[in-house]
């Protein structure tokens, strides 16, 4: 009976995360809606497949024939652990700062510890799908090159061990994240304190994830810490040895690795749902405090005031703050150790510059983030021109700080002329504004209204993921002149200035495109939308 | 000040409409009450009021001008208090209001004053400094009301505005109302509970499965009434058991 709550409780988890049942129900009755939404499918696939796939599969490759097998694996291993926990703290940031569904689940004749539970197999779920995507293709790439036949047992290896892999960096990451708010609950401002927390275990993470050695490091260090890691790491010294070793032996090894698995998880599922009760409750009664009134009247224009409001809400709500900030709160980490790790001298700084602003995602979720009030924006007398003017403002404030913070501490660190460094913060200026108009286009085309948690607006909203996808694609077209430049014998000013003058184009073409999308939302109605 | 002409409200095409062929018309300073039963059109006509919905048939005229022609002029003649208020949870109760003022266009004086009026008037003083996801429901649909008066409307459009609303609230919003119409606001508001359309309105009217059963003053409906039927929860009563084209 039990068992059978808890998988109907398991099954509306998966089924709210993927949001399964909602994509398929779209485009019912519609081969029209149907072919749209394939294509669509098809043309992300081929964009992730271009702008993130086929590099890393590249970067393998390279590393296969540089390093033995143990290097490969030991490398490949630790870049998967800290991928994983990197995306693990993301996931458990969400997990606790979204509660609110639940207060329809707790009243319902269901043991406390399956809501958990079912919470914690859906985290899981989370980290090995990550932990596949960063791992199988490794073993794929080496397995390719293998004379002998081992291959394919190679490749299962690789599968099954990826499915228990994430064991120890989830529950580290949930560990350190519930510290987090542990923490912040002791604050007034507890919402505040847990998005600056967050933060900062964030910027810790990737500062090691950084320092313990990328791909990029040219051997030595990082392949000795990697190796060094391997053996103090139980999921990695049990999976390599799994990977590695030919005989029957390795079927071993996997056992102590799902038993060893079996028991961080137990663990965390024992007293990690007590501990999650606790903090939620500790951060509920945080709503109930009460401010001094702030007697500010004064007068601003409703852009302006439409700009206020997406800065308020986006600073003040941890999941959006560091799921549509990601881009400012990284930026300077991601500068200084670009530019000690050697990059500087293989990629220019506004590339990597860009691809981190398109990471943020103000201005694509802009409209998602509403939710069901953006019924306001629709009876209030206020020109669509002037609440998407105030939208598109916040968004490029946030990416042009966030391109800022990377761009002048990078390129001072690796001494680049100041004239080029200006060069460089137009073309940030100007396509900081691109993405911003291009990602409210996005949005104001189908905006995800209804959710029920803040993460939903975000991470499970479709826009988010195709905003990055078109910035990226906008970024690749704006540093094509550095890609000629590379190439052949072409002026180093000429370059800047034709990047410049790209990103300037991309932004007027993407102000018009916006404008005449206001001009034809003027007076709309939201049927079939809400 | 509102007249709706014909107005028609189909959500898919072959569905039975959710409003038929409604006529309506209400003059300056008049409190309309708008009743029914669940289901019967209410919120539907408001939304199309509001311009939320689009009208399938039929214009919508507020104060002379068609929401569908002039959205900007209609909606800055009204105040909207929606039947479940979604309102901006991560701004501040102040701020929200400030918010809705600047769209509105109302200068810093005018808006100072009225908050201050309406938030001890609605005993918000003292949480007007919290952030809006603190509040109970009672509480937001308090700010909705406040935020609805902000710009000192011509027309104010009330959706089941009692719910959830305390006595000592409820009170202070029925003592608005008559404040409001005596000052020249046209009042129009969907409710459940009759008494207090029956103590308030000036005219009434009373809808089912989207057509207009009846409208007028409660004495006319009683006169209109068959023997018996009293108050206006005894009409309300009667047409919903199918007396409704004696007052038509």
């Amino acid at each position: 009976m039990l068992t059978c709550k808890f998988s109907v409780l398991l099954k509306f988890k998966l089924k709210y995360k993927l949001n399964i049942s909602r994509r398929l129900a779209a485009p019912a009755g519609s081969f029209r809606a149907a072919g749209a939404l394939l294509l669509t499918a098809l043309l992300i696939a081929a964009a992730l497949l271009l702008c993130i796939f086929v590099p890393y599969v590249i970067l393998l490759i390279h590393l296969a024939g540089t390093y033995t097998e143990r290097e490969y694996f030991s490398l490949l291993l630790t870049f998967a652990n800290a991928a994983v926990f990197i995306l693990s703290l993301l996931s458990a940031y969400s997990l606790f700062s979204s509660g609110r569904e639940r207060e329809f689940l707790i009243p319902l004749p269901i043991k406390k510890r399956y809501i958990f539970a079912s919470e914690y197999v859906t985290y899981y779920f989370g980290a090995v799908m990550s932990s596949l995507l960063f791992t199988v293709p490794g073993a794929a790439v080496y397995a390719a090159g293998m004379a002998e036949k081992g291959a394919p047992v190679l490749i299962l290896k690789a599968v099954l061990g990826c499915i228990i892999f994430p064991a120890l960096p989830s529950a580290a990451a949930f560990v350190m994240i519930s510290v987090v708010f542990a923490a912040s609950a002791r604050f007034r401002h507890r919402e505040t304190a847990a998005v600056i927390l967050g933060a900062a275990v964030l910027i810790c993470a990737v500062l090691l994830r950084v320092n313990i050695g990328s791909f990029n490091a040219d051997g030595g260090p990082a392949v000795r810490i990697s190796e060094s890691l391997s053996r103090i790491l139980f999921n990695s010294y049990f999976m390599l040895r799994a990977i590695m070793i030919r005989s029957l032996r390795a079927w071993l090894y996997m056992l102590y690795f799902t038993l060893s698995s079996a028991a961080v998880c137990a663990a965390v599922y024992f007293y990690g749902g007590a501990v999650y009760d606790r903090i939620l409750g500790k951060m509920k009664s945080a709503v109930s405090a009460r401010e001094k009134t702030d007697k500010d009247y004064r007068q601003r224009s409703p852009a302006r005031a439409f700009c206020i409001k997406e800065f308020k809400t986006v600073l003040r709500s941890p999941a959006f703050a560091l799921n549509c900030c990601i881009g400012v709160i990284l930026a300077p980490v991601l500068a200084v150790t670009a530019s000690r790790s050697g990059l500087a001298s293989d990629i220019p700084g506004i590339i990597m510059c860009l691809v981190i602003m398109s990471a943020n995602m103000t201005a694509s979720t802009s409209i998602s983030r509403e939710g069901r009030s953006f019924g306001m924006c629709v009876y209030m007398p206020v020109r669509s021109a002037d609440h998407i003017k105030g939208r598109a403002a916040a968004a490029f404030v946030f990416n042009a700080l966030s391109g800022a913070l990377f761009i002048f501490p990078y390129e001072i660190l690796i001494k680049l002329n100041f004239l080029y460094i200006i060069y460089e913060f137009l073309t940030v200026i100007a396509a900081s504004l691109t993405f911003a108009c291009f990602g409210l286009l996005i949005d104001l085309k189908k905006p995800k209204l209804i959710w029920d948690r803040e993460t939903e607006a975000v991470k499970q909203n479709f826009n988010a993921v195709l905003g990055m996808i078109v910035s990226i694609m906008i970024s690749l077209v704006i540093v094509i002149p550095f890609f000629v430049g590379m190439a052949g014998h072409v002026s180093k000013t000429f370059m800047y200035l034709c990047s410049f003058a790209e990103a300037a184009a991309a932004a007027a073409v993407g102000v018009m495109l916006l404008r005449n999308k206001a001009c034809s939302r003027e007076g709309n109605s939201i049927d079939g939308n809400s | 000040m509102l007249e709706l002409v014909s107005v028609t409200k189909r959500y898919d095409i072959r569905s039975v409409p959710a409003v038929f062929d409604l006529n309506l018309k209400v003059d300056s300073g008049e409190i309309f009450g708008f009743i029914g039963p669940n289901g019967a059109g209410k919120t539907t006509t408001i939304k199309m009021m509001t311009g939320l919905l689009e009208p399938t048939e039929g214009n919508i005229m507020i104060c002379g001008n068609d929401i569908r022609r002039e959205p900007l002029k209609c909606k800055s003649a009204f105040g909207y208090v929606p039947d479940s208020p979604e309102i901006y949870e991560r701004l501040t109760g102040i701020e929200y209001l400030n918010f809705i003022a600047d769209v509105f266009g109302v200068g810093s004086s005018d808006r100072k004053q009225r908050i201050e009026k309406y938030a001890e008037m609605f005993e918000m003083t003292g949480v007007l400094g919290s952030q809006v996801r603190s509040y109970s429901k009672g509480m937001k649909q308090k700010l909705a009301i406040v935020g609805s008066l902000i710009h000192s409307p011509s027309l104010w459009i009330l959706d089941e505005p009692m719910m959830g609303l305390d006595p000592m609230a409820s009170h202070a919003l029925k003592e608005e109302m008559r404040e409001q119409s005596g000052n020249g606001c046209t009042v129009f508001f969907s409710t459940h509970v009759l008494e207090v359309a029956e103590k308030l309105c000036d005219r009434v009217g009373i809808i089912q499965n989207g057509m207009l059963a009846a409208v007028g003053t409660v004495d006319e409906l009683k006169s209109k009434a068959s023997a018996g039927e009293s108050s206006l929860e005894d009409i309300f009563i009667g047409i919903m058991h199918g007396e409704g084209n004696a007052y038509v």
